[in-house]
């Protein structure tokens, strides 16, 4: 494998890791600020109370996801110049501005805000708490539109000019490449067309987990409650935690159909500003059935997404016969991973079409990558991603968990006496500390406890 | 903002972290130490730090974004000469943020306990990395370097000796310092705002690290006499701030012996610690910085997004601080 290979390969495996994770945090993202607004606004306290537990479930999903998606992404702002120092070093000054302001601006806000809002939850007035988490959606849409006008660029470059380098060597023969209408760069259709695609995946994204999730809930929670069966009345009268379910899905249900007719609709128009047969014939195997696997997908998603709305009409879908409705549900389950797969092949396909140019026509994929010896990139290759494939399995492992538990047992937003409590053996309270002058273990263990639950410290 | 503006606002991102950041590490290194057993008192530890490590992190993301716009040289050249150090930050950080925010999230002892233990281990591996990128720079981007050194003033009888023993030692002594000031900051941050029983235990982790501190601030600061003496002079002023760090941590040290705990140099120490490398390594490499950035086309272009940004960005921070840095009660959230 040469430099140039496993450095490819190193950004695709790492992007793709880094995007599954992108995927649900703007998926899930706002209907959780929807779900917390509903909260807020409620006036009922059993809507509080449903909308508190959607909020809490889903927003801890989020968290746990968002956790890992930071770090991937991390792994991703750094590599890019390990790997292809040649594309900063060329187009820098054009490639690299929406990198600055993505940092800058979008994540650093993102980032103050989501800790905002998990560390600010019992302290903040409502109205502000939720504000916080719109802020969060807010800005992780605006930096991944900055992160998309980056790699429209490399799609399909607008708005600069070549011009010569005083030293006359270098990468793309001794020019590099000056911003000269950054109005153009931003409205590249490249990035536009391709960020409402992207959010249309996300959205589907989003939407498979709630539908999946709750499918899953819903297949394993009676249906009825066992007192009203009893009495042999008619009707769905629901647990608060088949309420929840029932919610979520209708809520996923309608996020995937709008996502799968905004996919459709961008993607279609994406064909507009390069040329798809040149793109196939690059890796004809793989891009071809890539563009016709997205497109089933967003077809099928956007009719049984309209069918089963209809089927919302009176709670028709939730009343049905049971083995049909177990098996909706199961077969609901099982697709959870489909839009994750074909945002992946999405991806596949418009980075591979691109090549052999890492920026379309200006500079070639050999020339931007490092001039490291190619045993090195491979050994970053098989770290970073031996690394990161441990922890994601680990955070999917945990989603899952926390996904089966149900609304018992959240963390976020619980009090903290009830968060330190929660799952600490009893045992380990009176345990001994490894040092201290005799005595400190008791000293601490009841202050601990008169911290978390009567006042402050000081 | 020319290419001076833009190397004070590099430093000034990677002092916010140090200084942010610094603490969650520290804390990081010392909550198994602290906590003992007992899985509660760990979390505690981990409480008093939480709120720091969202919005401290992104520090030194931002910091990276802002070296691939205005310095993309300079990134070129420090990745290239530390490529495996790089990587090695890079699994450190992930590594540090798996731990914190998947230790809790089950609730079985050995998940938690496996997960602190590689949080520890993160927690010191992180600053380490970071130091030892450092020490890196300051060889390849001062006069140590023979491609900066041709245009430097003039080199006092200094030979390529030195510039060896600096290009192998720096990293090294580098790596330990920023290791040990985030442990003393790390600790004494835990120890202002946990409750007594757990702060005593911290200051005295915090106390155990003073010394070796300052004699890792002394040898870095000899570090920094040898670069000036290759040539580039702005290095003294790095040397002069660590030979005050060093000052710091012993004179600190001093009063925790005595007990003297609530001494405003015990509470300053941890961030002069965790600040001394942030700003020798300014001092250090700063000339040949900005001297390379981007053209000034590129800078002007990027000024106003980049200080609006920033400007947002200072004031959401310091309302989030304002609202979360509060003493530990019942309306603390322990999430972590
Ligand atoms: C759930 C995911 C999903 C679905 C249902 C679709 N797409 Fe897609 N597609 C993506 C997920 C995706 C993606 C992963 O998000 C990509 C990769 C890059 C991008 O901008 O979006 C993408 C890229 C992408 C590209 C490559 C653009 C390029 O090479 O520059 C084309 C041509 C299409 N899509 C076309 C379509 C069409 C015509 C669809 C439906 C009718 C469709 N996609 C549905
Ligand atoms: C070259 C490609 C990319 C780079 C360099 C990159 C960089 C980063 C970085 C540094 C972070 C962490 C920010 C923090 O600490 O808060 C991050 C997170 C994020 N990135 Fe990326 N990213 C890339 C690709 C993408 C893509 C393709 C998208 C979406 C279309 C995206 C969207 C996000 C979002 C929403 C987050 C926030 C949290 C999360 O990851 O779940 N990124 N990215
Ligand atoms: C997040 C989803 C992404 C995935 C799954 C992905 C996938 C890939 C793949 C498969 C390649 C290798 C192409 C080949 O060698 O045939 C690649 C290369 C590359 N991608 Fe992406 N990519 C993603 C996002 C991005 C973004 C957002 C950017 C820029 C901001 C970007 C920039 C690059 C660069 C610079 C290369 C290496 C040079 C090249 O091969 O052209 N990618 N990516």
């Amino acid at each position: 494998m040469t430099t140039v290979d496993a450095a490819r390969l190193q950004f695709a495996l790492l992007a793709g890791t880094h995007f599954l994770f992108v995927l649900v945090t703007l998926g899930l993202g706002p209907v959780v600020a929807v779900f917390q607004s509903r909260w807020a606004l409620a006036r009922t306290p059993e809507r509080r109370a449903l909308f508190e537990r959607a909020t809490r479930f889903w927003g801890q999903l989020y968290l746990v996801n968002y956790a890992l998606g930071v770090a991937a992404g991390i792994v991703m702002e750094l590599q890019l110049g390990l790997n292809f120092p040649g594309l900063l070093e060329v187009a820098g000054g054009v490639f690299g501005a929406p990198l600055v302001i993505e940092t800058m601006a979008a994540f650093f806000l993102e980032s103050t805000f989501l800790g905002l809002w998990v560390f600010g939850w019992h302290v903040l007035p409502r109205w502000a708490h939720t504000a916080a988490i719109w802020a969060v959606v807010a800005t992780g849409y605006l930096s991944a539109f900055t992160v998309m006008v980056a790699n429209g660029f490399l799609r399909h470059p607008v708005g600069f000019e070549m011009v010569p380098v005083p030293g006359g060597a270098g990468p793309a023969g001794g020019e590099i490449a000056r911003l000269t209408d950054a109005a153009a760069l931003i409205t590249n259709p490249a990035a536009v067309l391709s960020s409402l695609h992207v959010v249309g995946a996300c959205l589907m994204a989003g939407a498979y987990v709630l539908v999946g999730v709750s499918a899953w809930h819903l297949r394993r929670v009676p249906s009825r409650l066992p007192a009203v069966e009893a009495a042999g009345l008619p009707g769905t009268t629901m647990s608060p935690e088949n309420e929840l379910w029932r919610r979520s899905l209708r809520t996923g249900v309608v996020t995937g159909t709008f996502g799968a007719f905004l996919a459709t609709g961008s993607g279609f128009a994406q064909f507009t500003y390069f040329d798809a047969g040149e793109s196939v014939t690059h890796a004809p195997w793989l891009i071809g059935p890539a563009y016709l696997l997205m497109q089933a997908v967003a077809l099928l998603t956007f009719l049984v997404g309209v069918a089963l709305m209809l089927l919302f009409a009176r709670d028709g879908l939730f009343r049905m016969w049971r083995p049909v409705r177990r098996g909706l549900y199961g077969t609901l389950v099982v697709l959870l991973p489909v839009p994750f797969v074909t945002s992946l092949l999405g991806w596949v396909a418009r980075e591979t079409g691109r090549q052999p140019w890492a920026i379309t026509g200006v500079l070639r994929t050999e020339d931007a990558v490092t001039d490291a010896p190619a045993g090195q990139v491979i050994a970053s290759l098989v770290v970073l991603m031996g690394v990161m494939t441990v922890l994601a399995v680990a955070d999917w492992v945990v989603m899952g968990r926390l996904a089966r538990r149900g609304p018992e047992r959240l963390a976020l937003g619980s009090p903290p006496a009830d968060a330190l409590r929660m799952d600490v053996p009893h045992a380990d309270l009176h345990a001994d500390p490894h040092e201290g002058p005799s005595g400190s273990a008791a000293l601490l263990t009841a202050d601990r406890d008169a911290v978390l639950t009567f006042g402050g410290t000081r | 903002m020319n290419a001076l503006g833009w190397g004070l606002l590099l430093a000034m991102l990677l002092a916010g972290w140090a200084l942010l950041d610094g603490a969650v590490q520290g804390a990081g290194q010392v909550a198994r130490g602290i906590g003992g057993r007992d899985d509660g008192r760990r979390r505690l530890v981990l409480a008093t730090v939480a709120p720091f490590l969202l919005l401290g992190e992104v520090w030194l993301v931002a910091a990276a974004g802002v070296l691939v716009g205005a310095f993309a040289h300079v990134e070129g050249v420090l990745w290239r000469a530390a490529y495996p150090v790089v990587v090695a930050l890079l699994v450190a950080w992930v590594v540090r943020d798996a731990a914190l925010w998947l230790r809790s999230r089950l609730g079985s002892p050995r998940w938690r306990r496996g997960w602190d233990a590689v949080g520890q281990g993160a927690s010191f591996a992180f600053p380490a990395t970071f130091g030892a990128l450092a020490g890196v720079a300051w060889t390849q981007l001062s006069a140590v370097s023979p491609d900066v050194a041709a245009d430097a003033p003039v080199a006092v009888g200094a030979g390529p000796g030195l510039a060896r023993v600096l290009e192998l030692g720096l990293p090294v002594v580098l790596a330990g310092l920023v290791a040990l000031a985030a442990r003393v900051h790390g600790a004494l941050v835990v120890a202002r705002r946990a409750p007594e029983g757990v702060a005593v235990v911290a200051r005295r982790r915090a106390r155990t690290a003073l010394v070796p501190a300052a004699a890792l601030a002394t040898l870095a600061a000899l570090g920094a006499l040898g670069v000036a003496a290759l040539g580039t002079t702005s290095a003294l002023v790095g040397a002069v701030v660590l030979l005050g760090a060093a000052g710091a941590a012993l004179a600190a040290r001093f009063d925790l012996d005595r007990g003297a705990y609530r001494r405003p140099v015990v509470a300053w120490s941890g961030p002069v610690l965790a600040l001394a490398p942030v700003v020798a390594t300014a001092a250090v490499v700063g000339p040949h910085v900005v001297a390379s950035a981007a053209p000034a086309s590129v800078l002007h272009g990027l000024t106003w997004p980049v200080l609006g940004a920033f400007a947002a960005v200072v004031v959401a921070q310091a309302v989030s601080w304002k609202v979360l840095v509060r003493p530990l009660g019942p309306r603390t959230t322990v999430f972590l």
